[in-house]
């Protein structure tokens, strides 16, 4: 509130339709989280810094030089295995040869949230005999070669290391959103 | 107290609309056709029969809605860049592109809360004042035309937005390894990010090279957020920093990143009289009136 007979367009924010402190409060509240996300993130500790300050910053700041693609594999009642592509459901091109379930944050919540998607995903369009009941996730990587790309189909298979992200997990515990 | 009040001074000094006109058109612009780009997977992207891990995942919408949000967001976003109801338009867009943004954070790009950012200072600011169709509906109605100059307090804002994103990236890679050795950069250039331009340039540049330009890259995160404030130094760090950005642009897949930095260097950051003059020139150039012979 201003009670001066000072031209209310000469006042800080007060085009913009703030009163008193509202301007400076949300100046300090930014600043403020701004710094502090900043400090923690200098500090190794992404976790402590806010939206949406801490987004911008970790540009192409890692990579281990491989190319990664998720594979689930489900089993059915009889013990057969069958392997689910995830690029069946995931279409929308992310990067090379990448879709966005190879994106997925490699949390073991969110990748067995994956895991039962895809396992639901892929009951939903199968016959009866090829249903599947337990579900597991595997990380394939291949190196990623300077000067040229690999496609995952053309890396050679003696040259992928897998990982096992979600063992086995019964696809009647149901989805959860992670 | 005098401090306070020539901070105040700076931070609000009154200056011609048109940066923040302009900024608006190009943010919309680019706001549109990102959205436009996901149209075609809304299901996949933003609907219940997609798989999400963002804050609001359970609220996903049936594929139904999510085309519908999608579509809301194209609306909006071109109607942001016409400045068309331009106040609604920006609380539309960045309450429906929130939402999107908040389903899920796979891939999730920086450019996303950026623009975030950006819509909402804007939704402050006088940015339907000129090239609008707001402006144009205004003097059609013979209604007094929105004031030539305002308080430049929201473009300081975006301005200290874009430039903590260089200060503060460049102090991370400082703490860095990767960064100070180079391998990051050589890293990227063969990653799945790399466009075709980059994975050729990563095999050629040798490892010294690398290192050099890593180097560069923090030096330069590091100096522009300083040398831009400096009026003298503007001009050659903008033409630097947009030469930055294109070599980014053409060797990463960074989605839209480029052209807000480029939006931002080219209209944001000079004089905004120099912006004005160079609108009103260009208007000048486009709409003269033909003689006939």
């Amino acid at each position: 509130m201003t009670t001066s007979a000072e031209p209310d367009r000469q006042r800080p924010g007060s085009q913009l339709g703030f009163r008193g402190a509202a301007l400076p409060i949300a100046a300090a509240v930014a600043g403020l989280t701004l710094a502090w996300s900043a400090a923690a993130c200098m500090a190794g500790r992404w976790d402590l810094s806010v939206w949406p300050w801490n987004r911008a910053w970790y540009m192409f700041s890692y990579s281990d030089n491989y190319l990664h693609k998720i594979l689930a594999v489900g089993e059915t009642d009889r013990g057969g295995q069958i392997e689910i592509d995830p690029a069946r459901w995931f279409r929308y091109p992310v990067a090379f040869d990448t879709c966005r379930a190879d994106e997925v944050p490699r949390q073991y919540p969110v990748l067995r949230a994956l895991a039962l998607h895809l396992a639901r995903r892929h009951n939903e369009e199968s016959p009866p005999d090829s249903q599947v009941v337990r579900v597991s996730l595997v990380d394939v990587s291949w190196p990623a070669e300077a000067g040229r790309r690999v496609r995952f189909a053309d890396s050679p298979p003696s040259r992928r290391r897998t990982w096992k992200l979600v063992d086995r997990v019964s696809c009647s515990e149901g989805e959860r959103k992670p | 107290m005098r401090g306070s009040t020539s901070w105040a001074a700076w931070l609000c000094r009154q200056a011609p609309v048109e940066p923040l006109c302009i900024y608006r058109a190009g943010i919309g612009i680019i706001c549109a056709a990102q959205a436009l780009a996901w149209l075609p997977h809304s299901a996949e992207l933003f609907s219940s029969e997609g798989f999400h891990c963002g804050l609001l995942a359970s609220w996903a919408p049936p594929p139904r809605v999510a085309l519908a949000l999608c579509t809301l967001l194209v609306v909006s976003s071109a109607a942001v860049a016409i400045g068309a109801f331009t106040k609604t338009a920006l609380l539309v867009t960045v309450g429906t592109g929130g939402f999107l943004y908040a389903l899920d954070r796979t891939n999730e790009k920086a450019n996303s809360s950026i623009a975030l950012v950006t819509m909402t200072l804007l939704f402050f600011s006088p940015c339907a004042a000129r090239i609008s169709v707001d402006s144009w509906l205004r003097a059609r109605h013979g209604s007094q035309p929105a004031p030539a100059a305002a308080s430049m307090l929201v473009q300081r804002l975006l301005q200290i937005e874009f430039t903590q994103i260089y200060l503060v990236a460049g102090a991370l890679k400082v703490l860095s390894p990767q960064w100070r050795s180079g391998e990051a950069l050589t890293g990227a250039l063969r990653s799945r990010w790399a466009t075709e331009l980059g994975v050729w340039v990563s095999g050629w540049l040798s490892p010294r090279a690398a290192h050099s330009l890593s180097l560069a890259t923090i030096v330069f995160e590091l100096g522009v957020p300083l040398l831009l404030w400096m009026p003298r130094n503007r001009a050659w760090v903008i033409a630097a920093a947009l030469a930055f950005h294109a070599g980014i642009q053409s060797t990463l897949q960074v989605g839209a990143l480029g052209f807000h930095f480029a939006l931002a260097l080219l209209v944001l950051f000079p004089a905004p009289e120099a912006v004005a003059g160079a609108l009103s020139a260009v208007q000048r150039r486009l709409f003269r009136p033909r003689v006939n012979p």
